[in-house]
């Protein structure tokens, strides 16, 4: 019987190559199993496909944005905690990720240790619909 | 052509602070001090900024509220209250009747203990709260740009993430965001 955990699958989805790879470089390590898609349509396809347990979104992407994306995503999953990265945050995408159930919204840049410490702490907090 | 005049808008999330003393900063603390950081790296000219808050009525005693808040623990104005020292100037902001309205919606709610009453009272407030949302922003907006364009004066706007003020402002100035980071997760819901 293979008694070793199972490891928390983050999905990362940015269509730049370098960020989906400093992902990979810097949760990997933090014992997480790390999936990357290029763009919208295929985060949509690989988190149906792998089920994750977090989503890191980037807001910015050509042909599907972040919350055209996300949108897609919670027509069949409501549950799947999403990180949202944005350069580029403005009040209209705030309002939209709180409609949308996002945990956390984070701006770039940022810090390798502080997006550690804020995945750690949205796997703290329990799943559920933030009310607004 | 003409140049828009400079906004810089901070969207924040209301906590409500437990009164134990906490060992680790909170979400909630980490966002100010992101915040706080974010908005000193800004170099204001802080005699010529002005702060609008979200909540704070015009009364007359704006900064004794805000020092009553920060007392007892708001990270909001204690920030505040630091950029006051620096010379920037706190103003009224919002109508004091809608915001008494406001505060008997909200307090129907909190006073709700049930799972199942507390479900039909949010959703009684968030039906009633947006109608009165549009009210706060209209007045908030007028209250900005009256004082605001006619000088050579720099607002700075502490706003809850649902209001939609900046929708309103962006008409008359261009908008500078101030965005750390938002922990959704970490407040049980967001009030108006």
């Amino acid at each position: 019987m293979n008694d070793q955990p199972l490891l928390r699958k983050i999905l990362a989805i940015d269509d730049e190559p370098g960020i989906l790879e400093l992902m990979k470089n810097l949760l990997g390590p933090e014992s997480y199993t790390v999936l990357c898609a290029t763009g919208g349509a295929e985060g949509v396809r690989l988190n149906t496909l792998e089920n994750p347990d977090l989503i890191i979104l980037d807001l910015r992407m050509p042909v599907m944005g972040g919350i055209d994306t996300l949108r897609r995503i919670r027509k069949t999953d409501r549950d799947v905690r999403v990180v949202i990265l944005t350069g580029y945050g403005d009040s209209d995408s705030i309002r939209d990720a709180a409609d949308l159930n996002v945990s956390e919204y984070l701006s770039k840049p940022f810090e390798n240790s502080q997006l550690i410490h804020v995945i750690s702490n949205v796997f703290e907090n329990p799943i559920g619909e933030i009310k607004c | 052509m003409l140049e828009l005049k400079k906004l810089v808008y901070v969207p924040i999330l209301h906590a409500r602070e437990g009164a134990a003393p906490k060992k680790e900063p909170s979400a909630i603390d980490e966002m100010w001090d992101g915040i706080a950081a974010k908005i000193m790296g800004l170099a204001l000219p802080w005699d010529k900024t002005r702060i609008y808050q979200d909540g704070l009525p015009v009364c007359g005693e704006e900064l004794k509220v805000a020092e009553r808040l920060a007392e007892s623990g708001s990270r909001n104005h204690q920030l505040i209250l630091k950029l006051v020292a620096q010379g920037a100037q706190l103003e009224g902001t919002e109508s004091m009747e809608l915001l008494l309205r406001e505060h008997d919606l909200l307090n129907v709610l909190l006073m709700k203990h049930s799972g199942a009453e507390r479900a039909a009272a949010m959703a009684q407030y968030q039906a009633k709260s947006r109608d009165l949302l549009k009210m706060r922003d209209g007045f908030i907006f007028h209250r900005i740009k009256s004082a605001i364009l006619q000088q050579d004066l720099v607002p700075l706007v502490f706003m809850g993430v649902m209001h939609r003020v900046d929708k309103l402002l962006e008409k008359d100035f261009l908008i500078s965001h101030v965005i750390y980071r938002l922990p959704f997760s970490s407040v049980e819901a967001i009030y108006n």
